[in-house]
């Protein structure tokens, strides 16, 4: 069975349908890439996932457990963590606490061991420590630790969210456009990132992309949606040469 | 790691008792008058609600403009357990009280929180200022409050020592919360908080917790208070009053809670010294601070704390000057340090806080873009 398996989900914003009996799945360890128009539904999906909104019709079943909450924080702690397409950093934080706050959910010592420097908060900030340096140096961020997130430059602040994210500890991890704004070289590095990640930390990745170089070039399958609703569900191959895809989003090649 | 962080603790615990010895030392001498150290206390304890609204204001990111209405909640059950206990100058029991006080501004806090942080922003500043009015009418209607009267006898056991301790240890215990975990994940709500709940950040159990614990300390600078003045009135804990705190918090520099003692001792001693000038002291008094905001929209000390570590920096810079002697009682207004952004944090491996306003400061760029930001 399929790590995330998204059933029949529908969303209405009043008389519009925003995500229309839209079903799918997810692989472990593998990466899916969501793609279509803009305003096809893409990020909407994601906030379904993530709890953002709540579904009117549907069902999002992760490993087996059917997700209902009514907080993004709760779809977090159950491993699934999601970047943003305009970078939401905190910009006035050192990078390496950015990382950290990936930490805050995960069982941790009390607000008084905190307050009064106990024991666990030495043993625990320690620990916390290593595992966001180790983080960082994945992304080569390692050397900007103890940078204002909001001074890095664009390309690294991007990698910075993708770092902050897997902090989480997600088993699915929800890139929504990591290449946005990148150049073809930056992109390509981005590819080979997102490639390692899955690879390291052995979880499974869903992106919402645009840039159909990277979409093909790494998703082991690609979902298309259009107006809200699956066109087309496969490998890459497949879609590439899918009429109704070509018709609705790729564009013919001249 | 922590055996430098320790040490750094302990000098600054020794740098606050020092700072007490010598204020101790000239106050107990008579050097100087009856009238200005009940004026200090009087700026402790401002000074602890300055700081406490710091923390709900400046380090969460929420407007609350009924600072005073959780100090007067505070006051009223402080001053009425001393009332019914009926000991004067016993301390244990004052300090039972305080913490009582504490606690049902902190209960009244999450009380309002609750309800009041589905709302963001301004209708949150709404909402609080709303609850500062409705206490007032609730302690003026209440017979056990006075039911309109003043409240009156309570035993004046407030003295400085207390004030400057009980704001020693506010400031311990924030400054320690917000280097902490939570109170990472409590700058990460100020900073977005949709990007802090799509980290896993409970995000309501947060600002519930740092809002109930600034009523918390504003409850104790309330009780403080209830013990200095002898006397209650509802009127007095009114929006002006927390309109004053949110003032001292924005001088002082948004986030820096250190700049909030500054700036509470600063703007509490303003009237007082130019009481001569009768008619024009308002006048003055304004002035100063809209000259204060055009040239330093980031407050007297922006984000940074006064600290041994800050000291040290001016230290190395100096070389071998006299230590200054003004901890974090100490009025003196420090010039701006350009800490490079990189360096600050590293050197101790805890961060500096920035407001959005500082973060460009450490690199070159040009002023006026700084300024702007700065005025938002």
């Amino acid at each position: 069975m399929a790590l995330l398996e998204v059933k029949n989900l529908t969303l209405r914003f009043g008389g519009l349908i925003a995500v229309n009996d839209v079903s799918f799945s997810v692989e472990d360890k593998s990466i899916t890439g969501l793609i279509g128009q803009n305003g096809a539904g893409k990020t909407t999906i994601f906030n379904l996932l993530t709890h953002v909104y709540q579904p009117n019709e549907g069902t999002v079943i992760l490993d087996g457990e059917v997700m209902k909450g009514k907080k993004p924080h709760q779809a977090v702690a159950r491993g699934l963590t999601r970047t943003f397409q305009n970078i939401r950093l905190f910009r006035n934080m050192p990078v390496i606490d950015n990382v950290k706050v990936g930490f805050v959910y995960q069982g941790q010592y009390s607000v008084p061991s905190g307050v009064f420097r106990l024991p666990p908060y030495w043993r625990e900030e320690k620990e916390m420590q290593e595992k966001a340096m180790e983080l960082l140096q994945v992304f080569d961020l390692d050397r900007y630790a103890s940078h204002y997130a909001g001074n890095l430059p664009y390309g690294q602040q991007r990698q910075l969210e993708i770092c902050r994210a897997l902090a989480t500890n997600p088993r699915v991890l929800l890139l929504d456009e990591p290449a946005a704004g990148m150049n073809p070289s930056e992109t390509e590095s981005l590819m080979e990132r997102i490639d390692k990640v899955r690879e390291r930390f052995a979880i499974a990745i869903l992106l919402i992309e645009h840039d159909m170089k990277l979409v093909m070039g790494i998703c082991d399958k690609v979902v298309v949606l259009n107006y809200g609703c699956v066109i087309a569900e496969g490998c890459p191959e497949k879609i590439r040469s899918d009429e109704e895809v070509i018709n609705a989003y790729l564009g013919c090649e001249v | 790691m922590p055996k430098t962080k320790v040490k750094s603790y302990g000098i600054n615990l020794a740098i606050a008792a020092v700072v007490y010895l010598i204020i101790h030392m000239i106050f107990s001498n008579g050097m100087v008058s009856r009238t200005f150290v009940d004026l200090f206390t009087l700026c402790t304890i401002f000074s602890i609600a300055a700081v406490s609204l710091n923390l709900s204001t400046g380090l969460l990111g929420e407007l609350c403009l009924g600072h005073a209405g959780f100090m007067s909640v505070g006051a009223y059950t402080s001053a009425l357990i001393t009332l019914s206990i009926d000991s004067p100058g016993n301390t244990p029991i004052l300090f039972v009280s305080l913490i009582a006080g504490g606690l049902t501004a902190a209960l009244s806090g999450i009380v309002v929180g609750i309800p009041a942080f589905r709302l963001r922003g301004d209708y949150l500043a709404i909402t609080t200022l709303a609850f500062g009015e409705i206490v007032k009418v609730v302690m003026r209607s209440m017979k056990i409050t006075g039911g309109g009267q003043p409240l009156t006898g309570i035993s004046l056991d407030t003295t400085y020592t207390m004030g400057y301790w009980v704001l020693i240890i506010t400031i311990i215990i924030i400054y320690t919360l917000i280097r902490s975990s939570h109170g990472r994940a409590i700058l990460s709500i100020r900073e977005d908080d949709i990007a802090s709940e799509a980290c896993g950040v409970a995000v309501t159990r947060y600002k519930l917790i740092a809002f109930s614990l600034s009523a918390f300390f504003a409850g104790v600078a309330g009780g403080l208070y209830a013990h200095y003045q002898g006397v209650l009135e509802p009127s007095f804990f009114d929006y002006n009053q927390s309109i004053s705190f949110m003032v001292m918090v924005v001088l002082g520099g948004i986030g820096s809670l250190t700049g909030s003692v500054i700036s509470a001792f600063f703007l509490t001693l303003l009237p007082e010294i130019l009481r001569g000038l009768a008619v024009y002291r308002t006048l003055i008094y304004s002035t100063v601070l809209i000259l204060l905001m055009l040239y330093r929209p980031e407050g007297l000390l922006g984000q940074k704390e006064i600290s041994q570590r800050f000291f040290g920096n001016i230290f190395r810079r100096v070389r071998e000057g006299p230590p200054p002697s003004s901890g974090v009682g100490g009025s003196s207004v420090i010039p701006q340090e350009n800490i490079p952004v990189s360096g600050s944090a590293e050197r101790n491996g805890d961060s500096t806080l920035r407001e959005r306003t500082g973060t460009s400061s450490g690199t070159p760029e040009e002023p006026l873009e700084r300024k702007w930001k700065g005025r938002r």
